[in-house]
């Protein structure tokens, strides 16, 4: 396996890591009191490319491949995990999927405008009831002559309050009586969906989180993404490629931690000396960089076994886990480091902390991801739990 | 309009090292970037290519992978590019660089106006624009903050000594060496790596390609050895001032504009990219 990024793959890390530290990083604390994203923010991504990362130059796209939108979303994540993450939801849950399961007319339709950034996409796959277990899903569509009719609730919704194409898992019966799902592509502006309030979240408050309810919204039969009844499992398909963004979110906010903490540690005098040269810090700073750079392995492992195209599940989960874990490890101790200023707002490390969390939560859960690992050592397939 | 900008791949330093036993920096396994003054002379060029149609050239003399500072260059908005790269380029000084730079100049269509940085962040010497020109004969202004056209000839604008000084250029072609320029050098938007791999062209040249004899490059046509480095001494002039607030303040910032350490037109920085002051 290739080890070294390639050139291209350096000049997307210059690109983002550019627009990420110069404009995005002095917004980031303001976007975390705030809990929003400054329009001029959104306005000034548009035009370089965000939110059309993978899709081809024909629907306006940046054609990259995944390992790029990786790099992209790390870099991201290393200034601003909100915008990481919107970034990150946007095109692997919403742009991605109608590109590889939409119709032409669909590509065609979705794809420009999502690509320009003048629809935001979310996926919407969390009910109150149905978390970990997907199959839990009450939301309905149900289809009457042309349209589906489609009531139920989603949760957690992440671009919730921005989205403009939102992607619905929702129970059908076009194939079977059965227990069946179909994953449908919703326009936010539909009658009958409604917003709810934004999550007042610990962390990543910058992203619009909130409820989307759905109450007898009809959609056209065309809206329908991929085969009828296949829902469920496309939504499991792309989220390979999400938990691999949100690996790489997770690998910008522990690399985050770790710059500041050197930062810190040659900064901070006690005892006549910067911190950094007291044995203790010395382990902290060594294990940090150890861990963040195995979790940027793994992420950039997975990334390439994306676009490898031959199943990369296994290397995605693996690398959620742990990247996500790492991530929270070296939020933890960027805020020891750095001592009681690291317990207050003044620092970002605290921010780091609660950012760092929430990637051991969504697109799988730390321990989702342990279940799907050793269902394939221990039984050679992929079981739903 | 052909505008031609020379940039120079310099590596991404925390703290520069120099290599064992010898007076030069260590570059091996560095991650390299566009030095930072060569990124604002490409700025100003595709301006200009904005305001008046025409041809944006990157050149870089360099070893094989300061391809990458060219290719960033193509996806920022240059048109194409030029490497030159041969093994008997290394070690060059100043003189040699704009040896090697002068005589490919002369072999491409000869471009209206030449661009570099007013000195590379890894060695600052701030010789090789002023060079290039003695080389190829034409006259040049260092230091340039902003350029303007007007109809055929082009005012360009610097601050010397602390006086802005407006210089108009009659005749062309001419080489101009950037300080430091109103507007932050564009982002890279993402859309355009690929066109800057893929589509638009970058042509190598080698030694045999320029013409020149091995002797006129490298180490061996430079003019000067590095024999030594030294830290200067560190100065401190602190001044304290006792006065009250807001007479203190207008003085710090008066001291601090003297130095050029302020932009009082706005900040080097675009405003609308700062969070609002809370
Ligand atoms: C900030 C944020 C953004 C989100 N964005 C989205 C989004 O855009 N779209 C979307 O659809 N969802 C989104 N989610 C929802 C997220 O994916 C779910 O919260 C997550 O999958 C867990 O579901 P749950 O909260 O219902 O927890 P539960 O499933 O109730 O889990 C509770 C606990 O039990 C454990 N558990 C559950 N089942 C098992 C099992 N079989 N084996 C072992 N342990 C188990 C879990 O790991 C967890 O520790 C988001 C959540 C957050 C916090």
């Amino acid at each position: 396996m290739e080890l070294e990024l390639s050139m291209r793959h350096r000049v997307v890390r210059k690109a983002a890591r550019g627009f990420a530290q110069e404009v995005l990083a002095p917004w980031a604390e303001w976007i975390d009191r705030e809990a929003r994203f400054p329009e001029e923010i959104l306005e000034s991504m548009k035009p370089l490319g965000y939110f059309g990362l993978q899709i081809p130059a024909r629907w306006e796209g940046a054609g990259l491949d995944t390992l790029a939108s990786a790099i992209v979303v790390e870099e991201l994540s290393k200034a601003c995990p909100a915008v990481g993450l919107m970034v990150s939801v946007h095109n692997s849950v919403a742009v991605n999927p109608i590109w590889r399961f939409g119709t032409p007319q669909q590509r065609d339709r979705y794809l420009p405008c999502m690509a320009r950034g003048d629809r935001i996409g979310a996926f919407c796959l969390t009910e109150p009831n149905a978390g970990s277990d997907t199959a839990a899903v009450q939301t309905r569509a149900e289809l009457q002559g042309e349209h589906f009719i489609i009531s139920g609730n989603k949760i957690f919704v992440t671009n919730g309050g921005e989205a403009g194409i939102a992607l619905v898992i929702a129970r059908t019966q076009l194939t079977s009586d059965q227990k069946e799902w179909s994953l449908l592509i919703v326009e936010t502006d539909r009658e009958g969906c409604l917003r709810g309030h934004q999550e007042d979240l610990v962390g990543m408050r910058g992203n619009p989180v909130c409820p989307l309810v759905f109450q007898e919204c009809r959609v056209p039969r065309e809206n329908l993404l991929g085969e009828p009844g296949r829902g469920l499992r496309i939504a499991l398909e792309a989220l390979d490629g999400g938990r691999v963004g949100i690996a790489a979110q997770a690998l910008g906010i522990a690399q985050a931690a770790l710059e500041a903490s050197i930062q810190y540690a040659m900064e901070r005098i006690q005892f006549e000396r910067p911190i950094g040269h007291l044995q203790a810090i010395q382990a902290k700073v060594a294990d940090m960089a150890v861990q963040v750079e195995a979790a940027r392995l793994l992420t950039y492992k997975a990334a390439r076994a994306c676009d490898a195209g031959n199943g990369a599940t296994q290397a995605a989960a693996m690398a959620k886990l742990f990247a996500s874990a790492t991530a929270v490890r070296a939020a933890l101790e960027a805020v020891q480091i750095f001592g009681g200023y690291g317990y207050t707002r003044a620092y970002p490390v605290e921010r780091y902390l609660r950012d760092a969390k929430a990637t051991e939560i969504y697109e799988g859960t730390s321990e989702i991801q342990r279940l799907v690992i050793s269902r394939k050592l221990l039984f050679g397939r992929k079981k739903r739990p | 309009m052909r505008i031609l900008v020379c940039i120079k791949q310099v590596p991404v330093m925390a703290v520069p090292c120099l290599v064992q036993g010898r007076w030069t920096l260590q570059r091996e396994g560095l991650e390299g970037q566009i030095s930072e003054h060569d990124l604002q002379a490409l700025e100003a060029a595709l301006r200009l290519r904005e305001a008046r149609d025409g041809e944006v050239i990157v050149l870089t003399m360099g070893p094989p992978h300061a391809e990458e500072a060219l290719r960033e260059a193509l996806a920022r908005g240059a048109d194409r590019a030029l490497l030159l790269s041969d093994p008997a380029f290394a070690g060059a000084d100043t003189l040699a660089t704009s040896t090697t730079l002068a005589q490919a100049i002369r072999r491409l269509e000869s471009p209206d106006l030449i661009l570099c940085g007013a000195r590379t962040s890894d060695s600052g010497t701030g010789q090789v624009g002023p060079q290039l020109a003695e080389d190829l004969g034409i006259p040049h202004v260092a230091y340039v903050e902003e350029v303007l056209l007007e109809g055929n000839s082009i005012l360009v604008r610097r601050t010397v000594d602390r006086f802005r000084e407006t210089i108009r250029l009659r005749r062309l072609p001419t080489v101009l060496t950037f300080l430091r320029i109103p507007n932050p050098p564009r982002q890279v938007p993402l859309h355009r790596i690929h066109e800057a791999f893929d589509v638009k062209p970058l042509e190598r040249w080698g030694l045999r390609k320029l013409g020149l004899s091995p002797d006129q490059v490298g180490a061996a046509g430079s003019a000067t050895r590095v024999i030594g480095f030294r830290e200067p001494p560190a100065q401190r002039k602190a001044r304290v001032l006792r006065d009250d607030p807001d007479r203190a303040v207008e003085e710090i910032l008066q001291a601090l504009d003297s130095r050029l350490l302020l932009n009082v037109q706005g900040g080097i920085h675009d405003r609308a990219h700062n969070p609002p002051e809370s």
